[in-house]
């Protein structure tokens, strides 16, 4: 397989988009990512493109990339995983590339959660994740998912909702000077342990907002990246991780198995450890996850990702920042758009061109988890000075 | 005729409104109420029903009403006769008195105060014997087919002149069931009243305590037995917890239902059982096509699970579902006995109050009404503190 390098990436500011509709924002972000391409890109160059999107708006899905980008004359595939569906399309888009039967691909994400009433949106995403006949009557909702697993860990290992207020006060202070984030602005501890409850351990500001938005990337095979940069960034390893659907089919809720999977795929195809990651971004949908997901990629031991919080090596200037951007918490969290964002912040971070830039950042790990966290997909690159 | 009873069991919801009268939780339902009484008769007494009477004056539905589900959560063949009768405390009476050994008599109130009664008849030390039946036409109090709340006739005087009076004639009643302690008190001093229901159950609440004369009252109607003897009642009453004032969710929105689905899960799911695997053990929970142990394909039968479990992992959602009463509990349980694990609603305690490690039971409840259809499956009601 060929090496694969990401040579363009954009997206447009997320948030409450009620001014843009689905096509407006896969357009703007097209335009953005073609934009950022140092020596440029024709469309007809591109050879295919895959679409992110996990739940259908205004129609069918692939058609409306094809049709809002001017892509008429080249397969589009959509892909749907779950919130890890920005790096799981990332990771089929490579294989095409990877493999030599296109040359450039185009892989954008977007989702538009507020285009429909806030109860009949409610029930719609809960059917794309829950057992029809087992789990969905319960009201198992996406906070209440993950929240599962977070108590279980608290129990275990003696973290407070004071480390998971932590991940938020970090994550908000990094968004709140990122133009693209949703929510820039910095909170407190005291903000976020007092916040109304959304379900326990979970307050308010533990949760991603609503967001709509959309990002891509443009990935090339080596034998062309030339044309189109000289600061490419190196897709080395990509991986998809599952696990079973129904919590209480889960070995062990203290885990996130899924995103061990993922991230023991992409490490290998890389071939680094843990310890190369200069830079992460790490799925943080609830900020209990953020924290849990630091020892399912190896950024530390068992039971220790509490410590890490506490000693601030997540945070920029420590060990190894997480989230520059701001991460889903303050940057935003349109699912299909996530994967391909984090990219968008790790492209420019590797290349020092970044808003939060971490200082010689040369490797970089992106990572979605989803669904009733039973996929996750974690991608591993590569700057130019790697 | 002289009917023998072998078994008795009553059973209180675990909420209580504000004059002190159980009420029935949000989950529970004339079917579950139902059940519960009846599952206290305990499984040597259920293996020798052949025959259900289930007598209320509400019941849940006049089209689409479900003695499958009483039979599958009893564990009792679907082909036994089940015969729904609209009556209150004489019709309960009446039903007992011409039971036939195997006969399952269930009365069922569920509205304040709420309870639930059910008598096997059968060789046991109770014996009951028709003394006499009166039938006035006194109906103060009427609920045309369709409207959702009764239709009283105000004129108490009315109601215990012309009505109770005559109903009660001049029997020397050792016990009244029917009416409110208070008129009891004035109408036949000396006689017992039956203070935790007033309808359909109330007949089974006084065999419990009362041996003489039993007269069951309903306007100008009555009907009495001599009893005699005793035999041992299984009393569920947990300590009331405070009821707020309705259960109807903040924002209504319907739950999105898939019959087919339910109806494919529905002996396990109601009649509580997991798939085994005849060639390798492996149980499943929900069961499954394929055995994920073996690989083996339709291998698995149905076997019945154990119905006392404890706290896996506990999650509170405080935020507004659409279409749910909140806050509530979810819990992953272990389920007793197996390696199997649950995901059940928390149910007949405060939200928030289930703690990891803490034992309780599986009990059939309403788990949700989707597109107007109840939706039954298993919650977990922690253990009372003592
Ligand atoms: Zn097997």
């Amino acid at each position: 397989m060929r090496d694969v390098a990401i040579v363009g990436a954009g997206m447009i500011p997320f948030g409450e988009l009620f001014d843009q509709g689905i096509k407006d924002m896969v357009a703007r972000a097209f335009d953005a990512t073609l934009s950022s391409v140092d020596k440029g890109m024709r469309p007809d160059e591109i050879g295919a493109a895959w679409f992110s999107e996990v739940q259908s708006v205004d129609g069918f899905p692939a058609g409306l990339l094809a049709d809002a980008c001017g892509l008429g004359d080249i397969p589009v595939t959509r892909v749907e995983n779950a919130c890890a569906s920005g790096n799981d399309a990332l990771r089929n888009a490579l294989y095409a590339v990877g493999g030599g039967y296109v040359d450039v691909a185009l892989v954008l994400g977007t989702d538009k959660v507020r285009d429909t009433s806030a109860s009949s949106t409610f029930w719609d995403w809960m059917g794309t994740n829950r057992d029809s006949a087992w789990d969905l009557p319960l009201g198992l909702i996406s906070p209440a998912s993950f929240a599962l697993h977070v108590a279980r860990y608290m129990h275990e290992f003696g973290a407070t909702r004071e480390h998971l207020a932590m991940v938020a006060v970090k994550n908000h202070h990094n968004g709140a000077t990122n133009p693209y984030a949703h929510l820039r602005y910095e909170v407190t501890m005291e903000q976020v342990l007092a916040a109304p409850m959304v379900v326990e351990p979970f307050g308010l500001l533990d949760c991603v907002p609503q967001s709509d938005g959309a990002a891509a990337v443009l990935i090339a095979g080596r034998d062309v990246v030339d044309r189109y940069t000289d600061r490419p960034v190196w897709v080395r390893g990509v991986g998809t991780g599952m696990d079973r659907v129904l919590h209480a089919e889960k070995a062990d809720l203290s885990r996130f198995p899924a995103t061990a999977k993922a991230a023991k795929q992409a490490f290998a195809m890389a071939g680094i450890g843990p310890e190369r990651i200069d830079v992460a971004e790490v799925h943080d949908c609830f900020t209990g996850v953020e924290m849990m997901t630091y020892e399912e990629l190896g950024f530390c031991g068992r039971g220790e990702a509490p410590r890490l919080l506490e000693r601030g090596e997540t945070s920029i200037g420590g060990r190894l920042p997480v989230n520059p951007s701001g991460g889903l918490k303050s940057k935003g969290h349109p699912p299909g758009a996530t994967g391909l964002a984090q990219c968008t912040e790790l492209f420019e971070q590797l290349r020092g061109e970044a808003v939060n830039q971490v200082d010689g950042a040369r490797w970089a790990l992106a990572h979605n988890v989803g669904g009733p966290t039973a996929v996750a997909a974690v991608t591993v690159l590569a700057g130019p000075d790697a | 005729m002289i009917v023998q009873i072998a078994a008795l069991s009553t059973y209180l919801p675990a909420w209580a409104d504000a004059r002190g009268h159980r009420v029935p939780g949000p989950d529970e339902d004339v079917t579950t109420l139902a059940v519960a009484a009846a599952t206290g008769l305990g499984a040597d007494a259920l293996a020798t029903v052949d025959r259900i009477v289930l007598v209320t004056r509400r019941p849940d539905a006049t089209l689409g009403t479900f003695p499958e589900i009483v039979l599958q959560a009893l564990g009792l063949d679907p082909g036994t006769p089940v015969e729904e009768r609209l009556g209150g405390a004489p019709a309960t009476l009446d039903a007992l008195l011409s039971a036939a050994p195997g006969t399952l008599v269930i009365g069922v109130d569920p509205q304040a105060p709420a309870a639930a009664g059910a008598a096997l008849a059968g060789p046991g030390g109770l014996s009951i014997e028709r003394a006499d039946t009166v039938r006035h036409s006194v109906p103060v109090r009427s609920r045309a087919a369709g409207d959702t709340a009764d239709r009283v006739y105000d004129d108490p005087r009315l109601l215990r002149e012309r009505g109770w009076k005559r109903a009660l004639g001049g029997a020397d009643a050792t016990v009244v069931a029917g009416l409110p302690v208070r008129d009891v008190g004035k109408l036949v001093p000396g006689a017992d009243a039956v203070a935790e229901a007033v309808e359909a159950a109330a007949p089974i609440l006084a065999l419990a305590h009362h041996p003489g004369l039993l007269v069951a009252v309903e306007n100008g109607h009555s009907v009495s037995a001599q009893v005699t003897g005793s035999v041992p009642c299984a009393a569920t009453a947990r300590t009331p917890n405070p009821a707020p004032p309705t259960w109807e969710p903040r924002t209504p929105a319907e739950i999105p239902a898939s019959l087919a689905s339910y109806e494919r899960a529905l002996e396990a799911k109601v009649g509580w059982k997991a798939g085994e695997c005849r060639e390798c053990g492996e149980r499943s929970l929900p069961p499954r096509a394929r055995c994920l142990s073996c690989g083996g394909m339709e291998t698995q039968d149905l076997v019945a699970l154990p119905r006392s479990a404890a706290v896996y992992s506990v999650v509170t959602v405080r935020a507004p579902v659409p279409g749910k009463h909140g806050p509530y509990s979810l819990a992953v349980v272990d389920i007793a006995g197996t390696s199997l694990r649950t995901l059940a609603a928390v149910t007949d305690a405060e939200a928030g109050t289930a703690r990891i490690g803490d034992p309780g039971a599986l009990v059939l409840r309403r788990v949700a009404v989707r597109a107007g259809i109840p939706d039954y499956g298993y919650a977990f009601q922690p253990e009372e503190q003592s």
